[in-house]
């Protein structure tokens, strides 16, 4: 029998994410990989589409910074 | 980038951004968006779901990565578990729509699966029947509703 989902558009899930749970040992780990790439998009805009440079301990605490403010706001 | 795979056609979109003229999307069912900004990635998903466009966002950050997908509203699945259906022999069915399987055989099904016959006698109604949903009612049981006139 047919089964019958509705998707949402980006904006919704990215406030309300329904997370794929891949390696049951890490369940907590889709939550923090959705903070954290919406830390680095926020990065990228503030930094002309750069990414953060690798080692780089400022470039590091920004990205901190934006993951804080991406797990609140998620709250 | 065209000679990797001669199957699939590549082309060049004319204008300078995906997201100066969404319209240009409306003639794909598909989009699938990779390296590109939150604010692009949200104009178009936007577009793509009030215009009943498919869309697959995928990135990759060195060793992680992420895929959003959006098939919009009401998406059909049409075999959600690829399983092959069970089937089970009925030893009877009783007047309130009460289905007994074979002896000691459990009919192996739960609520709001969905069954049909064939070859039954004495209720040839149900032969052939648009599926009916059941409820379970023991391991050798199952309810399919009312009968009325089978």
């Amino acid at each position: 029998m047919p089964k019958v989902i509705n998707f949402q558009p980006l904006e919704d899930q990215l406030k309300k994410p329904e997370l794929l749970t891949s390696d049951f040992a890490k369940f907590d780990r889709p939550a923090q990989l959705h903070v954290g790439i919406q830390a680095l998009h926020e990065f990228t805009n503030c930094h002309n589409g750069q990414l953060p440079r690798t080692h780089n301990e400022e470039d590091a605490a920004e990205v901190f910074k934006y993951a804080q403010a991406a797990a609140e706001h998620g709250k | 980038m065209a000679e990797l795979n001669s199957y699939t056609p590549v082309s060049v979109l004319p204008s300078q951004s995906l997201t100066e003229d969404l319209s240009q999307l409306s003639k794909y069912q598909v989009i699938v968006l990779t390296g590109m900004s939150l604010s692009d990635q949200l104009a178009i998903s936007e577009y793509c779901h009030k215009n009943g466009i498919y869309l697959v966002i995928a990135d990759t950050f060195g060793l992680f990565g992420y895929i959003f997908t959006d098939f919009g509203k009401g998406f059909a699945i049409a075999d959600p578990t690829g399983e092959n259906p069970v089937s089970g022999i009925v030893a009877g069915i009783d007047e309130e729509g009460l289905v007994s399987a074979l002896d000691e055989t459990r009919h192996g099904l739960e609520d709001g699966d969905y069954v049909t016959f064939t070859e039954v006698q004495g209720m040839e109604g149900l032969n052939e029947c648009e599926p009916r949903k059941i409820t379970t009612k023991g391991p050798y049981t199952f309810s399919i509703g009312d009968v009325p006139g089978l």
